[in-house]
């Protein structure tokens, strides 16, 4: 199979007064799996609808290969797509529901049946041909509305929130399940879900988009380790952001430098320091290694979530900061004084807005 | 606390037996609110028809007989009744629903402000008595009416064409009291339709035309039987329109009735006419609610 790139350029969408897309750029390459990630109201969705043919934009271009498909009316854009509600036809068979893009392309019935059967085979379910949707689960309507989105050997496959409505635990097994089917089919996917952990278990790259803007497009490992701004930093992962002071070309915190994992000068107005709860190290009294920068506080609770323990820690003017660590060891009575160190290479400061 | 006591508040025991006591109490309590509608039904619907069976099988004599059902079988005037109500009523069945889809569909495409106007427009007529509905369609079919003035203005035709009166007149004037009967349940069914199944539709590569064969024609498929069935069941014991409109030259069996009521005084026989009439409909209402269990028998719709 011959998967292309899409690309997306300056693509707006606007009702009225209300712009639901703004100037939206964007490359997806070969076979990458690419996310759109945001919150509800992002326009993440509608990008999606765009790209499917079914919203018309009001300006920009959307080219797959480097075929112009603005204009292209969606049953000639050869795109497979997973529905939210998987959208499977209620009045036919798993086999007709399989077989429907097939019979309306050129292919005999003996290639149809070819095709139904590894489709159904690639999601495990061949058993199932003859059931109608609604005596599915649905996981298995989920897997046969993938099958149908690529039996008939599209170039891409779009898929709006195909995971929203399954419990977490099937969902998380689902998510490497569709992973791995792109792998094996390398075929170019454009992903949207509202789901950070899920954006970044599955893809290649990640668009974050807030406010019909792309707010930064990156590698999962990057976009949590490096974001570019604060948009970002807050949107993925459970991050503590606190407001810092510049005096005389330093950056302090309550009265304490921070030393930022970047050149200070780079970081323009309103600098804010970005923490992630497991970068955070409780250090013994008159202990700093070097490397470190030094923040203190009083220890305000230490919740016990299984896996972790999660401290709260409050600072000289009350703002409270998150971390996280496997055990109990090392913290003091509720009250009492706690020092952290949080490593100069993962301390991300990044301009306010 | 037990479970009883929790709900009563009270700390008494709340053994087996009391709770069983709560639930007896609880179902008298539902069966004596729906004795009144009982009792409606009983009054309205049960005694009326039980009479009107027993009438039925009372001879001129006042002596228990079969001579109604008899004469129905021995006099072909009546199943030839039977057969042109059976005829007109499929008729308009088909004519409601050659209008009514084009027009439940395009309903669905309106912008939502426009469908409150259209369903205002479809459901407007209930509001107005059958009686004047039917006067304004002897209005517009007349010799002079509105219809043969413009055609004739127009040099489609030369001299007024006959509309009422007539076959053609019960037809225009039942077809057009009947479509709503039609257009709302499909409308319904319409609406029902998930838009992602279109869009899903498209997607796969279906043209419009073939989005609406494929999917959007069989799914709204028994919203259009049900309004069929609800057209033909009605227009099987249609009076006031056929009566007026088909100005003699059209008996169905409602009129037939009527006539063996008041003008020959004979209950019997208006009596075995109507319970006839009353079993073919209530197998025709079977026989449509077996086609939609058998197809959702085969079809399940529920998600």
């Amino acid at each position: 199979m011959t998967s292309l790139p899409i690309s997306i350029r300056s693509l707006t969408k606007a009702h009225g007064a209300l712009t639901v897309l703004d100037g939206v750029d964007l490359d997806v390459r070969s076979g990458e799996f690419m996310t759109l990630l945001g919150p509800s109201g992002s326009g993440k969705t509608t990008l999606l609808m765009v790209i499917a043919g079914f919203i018309r934009p009001s300006s920009g271009q959307v080219l797959v290969g480097d075929k112009d498909m603005t204009r292209v009316p969606p049953h000639r854009r050869d795109l497979g797509m997973v529905f939210q509600n998987y959208a499977l036809f209620p009045h036919m068979t798993v086999g007709e529901n399989v077989a429907y893009p097939l019979k309306r392309r050129s292919y005999s019935k003996a290639e149809i049946a070819d095709k139904v059967n590894a489709a159904l085979k690639i999601v495990q379910l061949e058993a199932l041909s003859e059931r109608y949707p609604s005596q599915l689960s649905g996981g298995q309507k989920q897997r046969i509305a993938l099958a149908r989105a690529v039996s008939f050997d599209p170039r891409i496959l779009l898929m709006d929130e195909p995971l929203s409505a399954l419990d977490k635990k099937l969902r998380e097994h689902m998510q490497i399940e569709i992973r791995d089917l792109h792998d094996r089919l390398g075929i170019t996917t454009i992903y949207v879900t509202h789901d950070q952990r899920e954006a970044l278990t599955m893809s290649d790259r990640i668009a974050v988009i807030n406010e019909g803007r792309i707010a930064q497009v990156d590698a999962p490992a990057a976009l949590y380790e490096k974001p570019k701004n604060l948009f970002v930093a807050d949107f993925i992962g459970d991050s503590t952001i606190l407001p810092l002071h510049r005096e005389a070309g330093r950056l302090m915190l309550n009265g304490a430098p921070i030393h930022p994992g970047c050149a200070p000068e780079a970081i323009g107005t309103a600098p804010h320091l970005v923490i992630r709860p497991e970068k955070l190290e409780v250090l013994r009294d008159g202990q700093l290694p070097a490397g470190q920068n030094l923040i203190e506080g009083a220890l305000r609770s230490a919740l016990f979530q299984g896996d972790s323990v999660l401290v709260q820690v409050e600072l000289a003017d009350g703002a409270v900061l998150s971390l996280r660590q496997p055990g109990r060891h090392n913290l003091p009575e509720p009250g009492h004084r706690i020092r952290l160190g949080l490593p100069i290479a993962d301390t991300v400061v990044l301009a306010g807005a | 606390m037990t479970a009883a006591s929790y709900f009563t508040g009270s700390d008494e025991a709340g053994s087996a037996a009391t709770l069983k006591d709560d639930e007896r109490r609880e179902r008298l309590a539902i069966a004596g609110l729906s004795l009144p509608a009982l009792l409606l039904v009983a009054v309205c619907l049960i005694i009326p028809v039980g009479s009107l069976l027993a009438l039925s099988f009372i001879g001129a004599q006042g002596n228990l007989s079969l001579e109604n059902y008899q004469r129905l079988i021995d006099n072909k005037a009546y199943l030839a009744i039977f057969l042109t109500t059976f005829e007109i009523s499929a008729v308009i069945t088909l004519i409601c629903m050659l209008l009514g889809y084009p027009l439940a569909y395009f309903i669905t495409l309106l912008p939502p402000r426009a469908v409150g106007f259209a369903m205002l427009a479809i459901i407007l007529p209930f509001w107005t008595s059958l009686l004047v509905r039917t006067y304004a369609w002897m209005v517009l079919l007349q010799k002079q009416g509105l219809v043969n003035s413009t055609l004739l203005k127009l040099g489609v035709i030369d001299e007024p064409i006959a509309l009422l009166h007539n076959y053609a007149g019960t037809v225009i004037g039942m077809s057009h009291i009947m479509l709503p009967f039609l257009v709302l349940p499909l409308y319904g069914a319409m609406k029902a339709i998930d838009h992602d199944l279109i869009r899903a539709a498209a997607n796969l590569g279906a043209g419009p035309i073939v989005r609406f064969w494929t999917v959007s024609f069989p799914l709204s498929l028994p919203g259009l039987g049900a309004g069929a069935l609800i057209v033909f069941v009605l227009s099987l014991g249609f009076y006031v329109t056929p009566a007026l409109l088909g100005g003699g030259k059209v008996t169905m069996v409602a009129m037939r009735i009527q006539k063996s009521v008041a003008l020959y005084p004979n209950w019997g026989a208006a009596s075995a006419l109507a319970v006839v009439l009353l079993v073919v409909t209530a197998l025709v209402l079977l026989l449509g609610l077996w086609i939609w269990r058998r197809n959702r028998g085969n079809r399940p719709v529920m998600s």
